[in-house]
């Protein structure tokens, strides 16, 4: 290709552009943005902002709890034109998570239809399955009519959409979020609700508790799927005090005798973020391969709960061996990490201790608080514009 | 707005006369009853419907609960204590609905300790337990044949290479292998190849320094002791669980250098040793002369003027001492009949009885 087929920029404007530091300087761009505007949950409502918009949207549309259904399509048809501009199948994916209720401790959407299961099936097509709001949604978004939050423009000036959700409800803790952006990643699990608000009110009366203090009404995560979670108590505290770490999370078993000395194992509860079909695949695949000489068999024996039989190769094989073995083996124990990275006050990432997560009131947020919202006031003669409404008591603090 | 209302209904009338008499309505009002105009407005907007007695009372309470709301919104942001207090509250309305009582609010996951259970029983318990014959060559290559033989296939080693020595054990055993360098490495009797094959050299599962050589291949037994010796005859006795090892590199258990190697590693199966040089000289003392180490020199067994150490053997005193000669013969000789050679350790010794066989070791 010679000089004469490149065509000249217009105006004459030619600049010799070193290739380092136009690829560092893109690259840059494209990293900051992953993680401030992709994959890390903003610190005072834990949502990233997809999500964000979603339940925005779904406002916007009016679908409350009570409401009736909407195809799925409008909502990501509304998301994608007005406030979202990226991919249908993303948004429908962080949607349709946003349903289950194997994914999320308090779904924040109620779907009908095939909406996934946990054996790893996906969802049905955005334009068979409908959604709405769940109770959980309205709390976070309390208020914000009552200019509790700040707008800003969407992408193409043309709408407003909310930096951030007002939230009566302590999402970034009890849902948990996850996340890998350039450069660093998120892993928050999900927890208790109750456990949250005991510790917030310890909190409140005790600006200076310790988290040793706050571990007392919040013992530890809470997954959806359930579990054991077999950490020593001391490793608890140190995950939550440093903000990193991790928690072994066990299935949940019982043993069932079926008389004559011959007994199997059922497992009622599998880790959080397993796929039981591929679980036991695997450990299909392990028998057959003759590393799991005390395991006879194993059946899938689900329906709406989770059943999964074991047998032991003869009623003397110890249990409690035969289950160390899987747990050693198979994804029967998983390790979840402990990485709380969010975006403080919207903006840096921060790896956060539970202190600061769960202490209540945001310094930006002071201006406004109430009881409950009026419309009244907005028309008041009176001048003051009082702006009320809630607050999120659950965010980040300066404290 | 609503105080414009009130004065509304308390002067019915007269509004009602001034909105059908006055031209300009609205002016009239607002000097009548001093209003504002955005009252005057709405008085004039209202509907007769409105006229109803009930009316009035609705908008009294609407009027004094929202001027209530308004003192208390007030109250709030002017006291951060209050403002603490009302978050306190929301929060118990949140936790009386997504309570531990309820079924989404009830915890599902469960906390226990680290169980314990014993994790080598665990580890043991994975491999199939079945008898197999270790078989090393003298070119370092091992393999495992299944059962327990004494025959061995010639055309299992390779060209040049014949059998080192063999031993019998158990897939859920561990070997014990001693080098030249006075380390000690640990195999697992499952990782073994097949017996079919010409096996794996044992440098590739173990770590041995280049120049080091394979002395002796056992099998590990808890709670047995050993005693170790190098060529030049310093010593000490081991105990076995001292030498396992978990890594490649194995465990430094002779210190040996310069030409020094380690030569013996051989189990205690008495209070008496028995230790015969190159030289052809005997000699017989306690165990109990030996220092129990994890790890060291060790002390000198026997002196030698030429040469080194060539075999040690340790027996009972009351059973006396045994050996074979190169036909099979067994000799054996009490403790009354040695007491020629019962010296102190790192003495010279003396020649052995008649009988000893010409290359002198305890088994001809």
């Amino acid at each position: 290709m010679s000089d004469d087929d490149i065509p000249s920029p217009e105006d004459g404007a030619e600049r010799i552009v070193d290739l380092r530091q136009a690829l560092e300087e893109r690259y840059l761009s494209y990293a900051l943005s992953t993680i401030t505007q992709r994959a890390l949950p903003d610190a005072r409502d834990g949502l990233k902002p997809v999500h964000r918009r979603i339940i925005h949207a779904m406002r916007l549309l009016r679908l409350g709890p009570n409401e009736a259904f909407k195809k799925s399509a409008k909502v990501v048809g509304d998301v994608i034109g007005s406030f979202h501009p990226h991919g249908d199948q993303s948004i429908y994916d962080a949607m349709v998570r946003l349903a289950q209720d194997f994914a999320m401790r308090y779904p924040l959407v109620d779907g009908q239809g095939n909406f996934g299961n946990i054996d790893g099936d996906g969802a049905a097509a955005y334009r068979y399955t409908e959604a709405r709001m769940t109770d959980v949604a309205m709390r976070l978004l309390e208020g914000i009519t009552e200019n509790a939050v700040d707008f800003k423009p969407t992408y193409d000036g043309s709408n407003d959409e909310p930096v951030v959700l007002p939230g009566n409800f302590p999402n970034l803790l009890a849902n948990g979020s996850q996340g890998i952006a350039v450069g660093m990643a998120t892993s928050v699990p999900p927890h208790n609700v109750a456990e949250i608000c005991e510790a917030a009110l310890h909190l409140i009366m005790n600006p200076s508790a310790t988290v040793a203090e706050l571990m007392q009404f919040i013992p530890g995560p809470d997954f959806p799927t359930g579990g054991i979670l077999v950490e020593p108590q001391a490793s608890i505290l140190s995950a939550y005090e440093t903000g990193r770490g991790s928690f072994r999370l066990r299935s949940r078993w019982v043993r069932e005798d079926k008389g004559r000395g011959v007994y199997q194992i059922v497992v009622t509860e599998i880790p959080y973020g397993v796929q039981k079909s591929k679980l036991v695949e695997k450990i299909a695949e392990l028998l057959l391969a003759k590393k799991l000489p005390l395991l006879k068999d194993i059946r899938d024996e689900s329906a709406d709960d989770i059943r999964l039989v074991i047998e032991p190769r003869a009623g003397t094989v110890d249990p409690a061996i035969l289950m160390e073995q899987l747990f050693k083996l198979t994804d029967l124990e998983q390790r979840i990490p402990l990485n709380m990275n969010v975006l403080d006050r919207g903006t840096i990432p921060r790896v956060m201790s539970l202190r600061r997560r769960s202490s209540p009131g945001s310094s930006t947020a002071r201006t406004c608080w109430s009881g409950a919202p009026t419309t009244g006031w907005a028309k008041s003669p009176d001048g003051s514009k009082c702006s009320t409404a809630t607050s999120s008591p659950i965010s980040t603090s300066t404290r | 707005m609503l105080d414009g209302y009130i004065i509304a209904y308390l002067n019915l009338d007269e509004v009602i006369r001034i909105i059908r008499e006055e031209d300009d309505a609205k002016a009239s009002l607002i000097a009548a009853f001093s209003l504002t105009d955005v009252q005057a407005e709405a008085i004039l907007n209202m509907r007769l419907r409105s006229l109803r007695k009930l009316e009035e009372i609705e908008l009294r309470t609407e009027h004094k609960a929202l001027t209530e709301e308004k003192s208390h919104l007030e109250a709030l942001l002017a006291s951060e204590r209050k403002q603490w207090g009302e978050i306190a509250r929301q929060i118990g309305e949140l936790k009386k609905d997504y309570g531990q009582d309820t079924e989404i609010g009830r915890r599902r996951t469960s906390f226990s300790g680290v169980s314990d259970v014993d994790l080598d029983e665990v580890a043991t318990s994975m491999i199939e337990r079945e008898p197999i014959t270790v078989i090393l060559s003298e070119k370092g290559w091992i393999r495992a044949i299944k059962g327990h033989t004494t025959e061995i296939d010639e055309k299992g080693f390779k060209t040049g290479d014949r059998l080192k020595l063999m031993v019998h054990a158990q897939t859920t055993d561990k070997l014990l292998l001693l080098s030249t360098g006075g380390k000690v490495h640990t195999l697992g009797g499952d990782k073994l190849p097949g017996g079919r094959s010409q096996g794996e050299p044992v440098r590739l599962m173990v770590d041995i320094e280049e120049g080091q050589d394979l002395v002796d291949l056992f099998v590990y037994r808890p709670g047995r002791k050993r005693v170790i010796a190098s060529r030049k005859g310093d010593g000490f006795v081991v105990a076995e669980d001292e030498l396992i090892a978990n890594t490649r590199k194995g465990k430094q258990v002779l210190n040996v250098s310069g030409t020094e190697e380690a030569k013996l590693i051989v189990p205690v199966e008495g209070d008496m040793v028995a230790v015969i040089g190159e030289n052809r000289k005997l000699l017989v003392f306690g165990i109990d002369q030996l220092p129990e180490m994890g790890r060291g020199k060790g002390v000198r067994l026997q002196k030698y003027k030429d040469g080194g150490l060539s075999d040690l053997k340790t027996f009972a005193a009351s059973a006396g001492l045994t050996w074979t000669d190169s036909s099979g013969r067994t000799y054996s000789k009490s403790m009354a009949d040695l007491g020629e050679w019962v010296a102190e350790r790192a003495t010279a010794g003396r020649q052995p009885p008649t009988g000893f066989p010409r290359n002198n070791r305890f088994t001809g």
